[in-house]
C-alpha cells in the first residue's frame, strides 16, 4: 500500500513539481534533511498556499456569474483550479482523461476530480464580445448545464441518460463483456478507458462516496451485484488494466462470487459452515473463506452442516469450484437429502426450485418437510392430491372408527394441511384442546419435559438422526401426555418417468410439464448433453440411473441386474483432456457439493436402469423452461 | 503379453497385461437378460422374475413362481461358490420409491430349489461361512442382523454407531462362526475395521483410516481376509490391499500385497476357485479422470494382471463362478464358460 502511495504521490509530484519547482525551490531549499512522507507533506502546503494566493489574485478580477450565454466565449478552467485539480485527483481518475478535454469536464462534473474547493464552484476565464479575456467563477450546477452548449455537446446527452428518471435504462442498455483471456482483457479494460460513459459509471459506482459529489445522488438506481462489483472494479483500477482483469481471470468459484460473476450462494453457505456462523457471512468473511479454500483445498472433503444429512464425504475444493463455476441449478438453500425417504422427491424439489424458485427457510427441522412440500404442492396443483399418500389417522371418538387426513411433514404457516396445524386440528376436535392450540416439532435432544417450556401445549418430538420424512417414530405430546391414538402413515411414491401408460399423466416429468410448461427431451449422447447445457441458459439434466454405476467406488454391483436407482440432476460440464467430466447432484448428495462424474458412468447407469425400467424408456431428459 | 514386470513392495509382485484387445462375449441366454437373475454354471437352472411381480425358478422346462410381490417389483440374488444357498432381496416399489435405504425383504433359498425362507428386513445380504450364516443391513435401525440359515434360532445383531453419513452400510464378513470383521464409520466419518466377537459380544477398533476420505473394503478368500483401502472423491491418496490372517493376532496393517499410487474402484471380489482375488483397478493417468479394469490378483504369487481391456469398468459380477461385467448396455463374460444359451435344455 505504501509502496502504491509513493509511486502515485511520485507521479503526481513529478509532473506538478516541474510546474512549480521554481516557485517553491527556495522554500524547499530551507529544510534540511527532510524523509519522503515530509517532502509530499510539504509539497501538499506549498501547493494549497500557492493556490490559495492564485485564487486571490484570480477573485481580485474575477465576477460571480450565473449564467453562461453567448457572451461567453473560449470558456477554459482557470489554470490554478485546473492545475489543483490536476495535484489532489488520483492517479487512476487523471488516466481516464486521456487529453480529453470533454472527458475532463465529465469527470470534473461527476465529481471523480479533486480540488481545494470544499464548496462546488468552477473557476474560469472566457472571451467577451470584445475579444478580452475574463476570469469569473459560478456553481458547478449552471457551469454544466450551459458550457454544454458550446462545448461538448454530447455531454449534455450523456447527462440526460444518467438522470435518475433514465439511468436504469440506461444501464440497461450497456454491456458489462466479461474477459475470456487477458489479452481480452485488456481490450475490454481500454474500450472502457474509451467510453464516454464510464466517468458517469464510475459517479455511481462506490467509488464516488470518497469524494465530494457535485451532482445529487442517485435514489432509484438498480443495480445487480454483478454490476456493482463491475463498476467497482473498473474504476477502482481505471490506470490499470492488470488489477482489473485480475478478478476476472481467477478461475475459481470463489473469486467468482467475489466479483459477482458468480451467484453469492455458492461460496456462502459453505462459508457460513466454515466459519461456524450463525449470521450471514459478510464480504470479509466470504474473502477470508476464498483464501482458506484455496490455500486448503482438503477443507471442503468434510465441510457440512450435520444439521443437514446428507452423503459423505465430498471432492476437495478445488473440484467443487470446478463444479460450480460451469454449474446452474439454482440453490440458494439448504436441504437434507438424508432427511428424505424417497430420493426422487429431492431431485423434484431441487428440480422446482429450479425453476420455480421459492423462499425456503433454511432450519434443520423443516428442510425436509420443505421437500416433501415441493411434490405435495405439484401433486396438489395438478388436482390430484390422491396421489399424496402420507395421512395421520386417529381414532373418531363420535362415529367410533378411524379416520385419516392427508398432511404435509413440517411445519407452514398458511398450509392447512402442515402436520404441525392438523394434529392441532385432531387434538382439538377429540381432545377438548383450545381451538388456538399450536403445535411445535422438537427434536427429541431438546425436549425436556421437566422444563417449563414443555409443560404445557401440544409437542410433536422426533429424533433427527433416526428419521426420514417416511420412517420415523414420532411422538405427540399434549399437555405432558403422549396420544398414541394419533399414527402416521403412508409413503410417499412418485411415478418420476412415466412408469405405466395409465399413470402417464401423473408422472412427475409430465405434471411439470402440464402445469409449469417445463419441456423434457432425451438426450442420449455426450454432445447432445454439452449441446444442451451451452445453448440453454437455464437448462438442466436430470435423470435416473443405478448408483453401482454412477458410483461404483462406494456401491458395489456384486451379482447380475442389481440396482439401486438414483436420481440425479447434471447442470454443467468440464472439459478434461480427451474427456467430459459432469458437474453432477446425486439426489443423496449436499445441494452445494456437486461431484464431477465421468460420461461413461452416467451412461453406464442409465442403460442398466434402462433394462429394468417397466417400459425400458431412456431416464436422461433435458428439462427448459 | 507381459510388458513390465515390477517389485513394489518385498514379496509383493505386480504385473500389468498390455496387448492387443480383447472381445468379451456378450451373455446370451434364452431368457431376456433383465429378467435373469441367477444362471447355474452347469447350466441345469434360471432364476428369473416377471414385471408383474414374480420371481420364478426354470428347469427342466418345469417353471415354478415361487415369490410373488406387487408390480415392479425388484429381486436380487446372490450366490457363493458354496452353492449351498441362495440369498434374496425384494424391492417393492422399485421405480416409484427410489431409496438407498428402503427396507427390503430377505429370504434365502437353497440353490437349485424354490422352497423360500423369509428371513427379515433390510438391504445387502450377504452369506458367509459356506452359506450357513446371512447377514443383512438394517438402515433406520443402523444394524447389522446375523442369521444362521438352516437353524434360525441362531441369531444375532451389531448395533453400528450413528454416522454423519446416512447412506453407509458395513462391508461385513466372518471368519467363524464367532467372529465378523466388519467396517464402520465414525461420528466424524471416518472408516474404520472393528471385530465382533459373539460369544463376548465385545467389538474391538483393529484399525481406523487417517482421513474420511479413504473407505475401506473387505473381502473373505480362502479363510484369509483382504482389505482394500482407498482414496475415494479423487483425493488421489492411492490404495493399498492387506492379507490378514484372522488365525493370527491382529497387528499393524503395515505390509500390504498391493499399492498403487491412484485411488481403485476395488469392489474385492474372490474368484470360485479361491485362488484369485479380483478388483477394479484405476488405470488412469490423470487423478480426475477415472478409466477401469478389472485386476487378477493371484493369491499365491500376488501378482496381478488386467483382464479386461474396456476403460470403462464399473462392476464385477460373480454369478455362479462367471465373472461378469456391465458396459455400455451389454453384460460381457469375462471369465467362465459362454454356455448360458443351453440353460435351462432338457437334460
Amino acid at each position: 500500500m505504501l509502496h502504491q502511495f509513493f509511486q502515485n504521490q511520485f507521479y503526481k509530484i513529478f509532473i506538478i513539481s516541474i510546474l512549480s519547482i521554481n516557485l517553491y525551490a527556495d522554500e524547499l531549499k530551507i529544510q534540511e534533511s527532510i524523509g519522503l512522507l515530509e517532502v509530499v507533506d510539504t509539497l501538499q502546503n506549498l501547493q494549497k498556499r500557492n493556490y490559495e494566493n492564485e485564487k486571490k489574485k484570480f477573485l481580485d478580477d474575477a465576477k460571480r456569474i450565473e449564467l453562461l450565454d453567448e457572451n461567453f466565449a473560449e470558456i477554459q478552467l482557470a489554470p490554478f483550479f485546473k492545475k489543483s485539480l490536476l495535484f489532489l485527483s488520483d492517479e487512476k481518475a487523471l488516466s481516464l482523461i486521456q487529453k480529453d478535454e470533454c472527458k475532463f469536464l465529465a469527470m470534473l462534473e461527476n465529481g471523480l476530480l479533486k480540488s481545494h474547493e470544499s464548496a462546488s464552484d468552477i473557476f474560469f476565464t472566457y472571451k467577451d464580445k470584445e475579444g478580452v479575456i475574463r476570469s469569473a467563477y459560478t456553481g458547478a450546477d449552471i457551469f454544466f448545464k450551459d458550457i454544454y452548449k458550446s462545448q461538448c455537446i454530447n455531454n449534455s446527452e450523456y447527462r440526460i441518460l444518467f438522470e435518475n428518471q433514465n439511468i436504469n435504462k440506461t444501464i440497461e442498455s450497456i454491456k458489462f463483456p466479461l474477459p475470456k483471456g487477458i489479452n481480452d482483457c485488456k481490450l475490454i479494460h481500454n474500450e472502457w478507458m474509451q467510453n464516454p460513459f464510464t466517468p458517469y459509471l464510475c459517479k455511481i459506482s462506490g467509488i464516488v462516496k470518497k469524494y465530494t459529489p457535485l451532482n445529487s445522488s442517485f435514489s432509484n438506481i438498480k443495480l445487480s451485484s454483478f454490476q456493482k462489483t463491475y463498476f467497482e472494479n473498473l474504476c477502482f483500477n481505471l490506470n490499470s488494466p492488470k488489477a482489473f482483469c485480475a478478478d476476472y481471470l481467477k478461475n475459481d468459484v470463489w473469486n467468482k462470487v467475489l466479483s459477482s460473476e458468480a451467484p453469492l450462494y455458492k461460496l456462502s453457505y459453505k462459508c457460513k459452515y466454515f466459519l461456524k456462523l450463525e449470521t450471514e457471512p459478510t464480504l470479509d468473511d466470504l474473502k477470508k473463506c476464498t483464501q482458506r479454500f484455496l490455500a486448503e483445498p482438503k477443507i471442503c472433503q468434510t465441510l457440512s452442516s450435520s444439521n443437514f444429512p446428507s452423503s459423505y464425504p465430498f471432492l476437495n475444493c478445488n473440484l467443487i469450484s470446478d463444479a460450480l463455476v460451469k454449474s446452474k441449478l439454482k440453490t440458494n438453500y439448504q436441504d437434507c437429502p438424508g432427511g428424505v425417504g424417497n430420493d426422487s422427491i429431492v431431485n423434484v424439489h431441487r428440480i422446482l426450485n429450479h425453476f420455480i424458485p421459492r423462499k425456503i427457510p433454511n432450519s434443520p427441522e423443516s428442510c425436509a418437510g420443505e421437500a416433501n412440500y415441493s411434490y405435495a404442492k405439484l401433486l396438489f396443483d395438478m388436482k390430484y392430491p390422491e396421489g399424496w399418500p402420507l395421512e395421520i389417522c386417529y381414532i373418531n371418538r363420535i362415529f367410533n372408527k378411524e379416520e385419516c387426513v392427508p398432511y404435509i411433514p413440517g411445519h407452514r404457516d398458511e398450509e392447512p394441511l402442515s402436520e404441525d396445524l392438523v394434529i392441532a386440528k385432531i387434538l382439538y376436535s377429540q381432545y377438548s384442546a383450545p381451538q388456538k392450540t399450536k403445535c411445535k416439532i422438537v427434536d427429541s435432544k431438546v425436549y425436556n419435559p421437566l422444563r417449563t417450556d414443555f409443560k404445557f401445549g401440544c409437542f410433536i418430538v422426533y429424533d433427527p438422526n433416526a428419521c426420514t420424512t417416511d420412517v420415523c417414530d414420532k411422538k405427540i405430546i399434549w399437555e405432558e401426555r403422549e396420544i398414541k391414538e394419533i399414527k402416521y402413515r403412508g409413503i410417499p411414491l412418485v411415478d418420476y418417468y412415466t412408469n405405466t401408460f395409465s399413470t402417464q399423466r401423473y408422472s412427475f416429468t409430465n405434471m411439470i410439464n402440464e402445469i409449469y410448461g417445463i419441456q423434457s427431451r432425451a438426450v442420449k449422447n455426450i454432445t447432445e448433453v454439452k449441446f444442451f447445457l451451452d445453448k440453454i441458459e437455464n437448462g438442466i439434466i436430470h435423470g435416473i440411473g443405478c448408483i453401482e454405476d454412477l458410483l461404483p467406488e462406494l456401491y458395489k454391483k456384486s451379482t447380475l441386474n442389481q440396482c439401486s436407482p438414483m436420481p440425479f440432476i447434471i447442470d454443467g460440464y468440464v472439459n478434461r483432456e480427451d474427456d467430459v467430466l459432469l458437474s453432477t447432484r446425486l439426489a443423496i448428495d449436499d445441494i452445494h457439493s456437486p461431484r464431477l462424474i465421468m460420461w461413461y458412468n452416467i451412461y453406464n447407469s442409465i442403460l442398466a436402469y434402462k433394462s429394468l425400467h417397466p417400459l425400458e424408456i431412456w431416464t436422461l431428459h433435458a428439462l427448459k423452461k | 503379453m507381459r510388458l513390465k514386470n515390477k517389485l513394489f513392495f518385498p514379496f509383493v509382485f505386480f504385473s500389468l497385461a498390455y496387448g492387443a484387445p480383447k472381445e468379451f462375449p456378450e451373455l446370451i441366454a434364452k431368457q431376456a437378460n433383465e429378467n435373469i437373475r441367477l444362471l447355474s454354471s452347469d447350466g441345469k437352472f434360471t432364476y428369473y422374475q416377471k414385471r408383474s411381480g414374480g420371481l420364478l425358478f426354470s428347469t427342466n422346462y418345469k417353471v415354478y413362481e415361487f415369490l410373488k410381490s406387487t408390480a415392479n417389483t425388484q429381486y436380487t440374488l446372490y450366490s457363493t461358490q458354496n452353492r449351498k444357498k441362495i440369498a434374496i432381496s425384494e424391492y417393492n416399489n422399485f421405480n416409484n420409491y427410489l431409496s438407498l435405504r428402503k427396507l427390503e425383504k430377505i429370504y434365502t433359498v437353497n440353490f437349485g430349489e424354490y422352497t423360500p425362507k423369509e428371513i427379515g428386513l433390510g438391504t445387502n445380504p450377504q452369506l458367509h461361512m459356506g452359506d450357513n450364516w446371512i447377514s443383512y443391513y438394517n438402515f433406520p435401525e443402523k444394524t447389522l442382523y446375523f442369521e444362521h440359515t438352516i437353524n434360525s434360532a441362531l441369531k444375532f445383531k451389531i448395533k453400528t454407531s450413528p454416522k454423519i453419513n446416512p447412506y453407509f452400510f458395513p462391508s461385513v464378513v466372518m471368519s467363524n462362526d464367532n467372529t465378523i470383521y466388519y467396517v464402520d464409520m465414525n461420528t466424524s466419518g471416518v472408516y474404520g475395521l472393528l471385530k465382533f466377537t459373539r460369544s463376548t459380544s465385545k467389538v474391538e477398533v483393529l484399525h481406523s483410516e487417517k482421513s474420511p476420505s479413504q473407505k475401506i473394503e473387505l473381502a473373505i478368500c480362502n479363510s484369509k481376509i483382504y482389505l482394500l483401502s482407498s482414496g475415494i472423491n479423487k483425493v488421489d491418496s492411492g490404495t493399498k490391499i492387506f492379507e490378514i490372517d484372522p488365525k493370527v493376532e491382529f497387528g499393524k496393517l503395515d505390509r500390504p500385497i498391493y499399492t498403487s499410487s491412484k485411488d481403485d474402484v476395488g469392489q474385492l471380489t474372490c474368484s470360485f476357485d479361491q485362488k484369485s482375488l479380483f478388483f477394479i483397478k484405476n488405470v488412469s493417468n490423470d487423478s480426475i479422470n477415472t478409466y477401469t479394469e478389472i485386476a487378477e490378483m493371484n493369491l499365491t504369487s500376488k501378482e496381478i494382471n488386467l483382464i479386461t481391456e474396456l476403460k470403462t469398468v464399473s462392476s464385477i459380477q460373480n454369478m455362479d463362478g462367471s465373472l461378469l461385467t456391465f458396459d455400455k448396455g451389454k453384460i460381457l463374460i469375462i471369465k467362465g464358460e459362454n454356455l448360458y444359451k443351453n440353460v435351462d435344455s432338457f437334460k
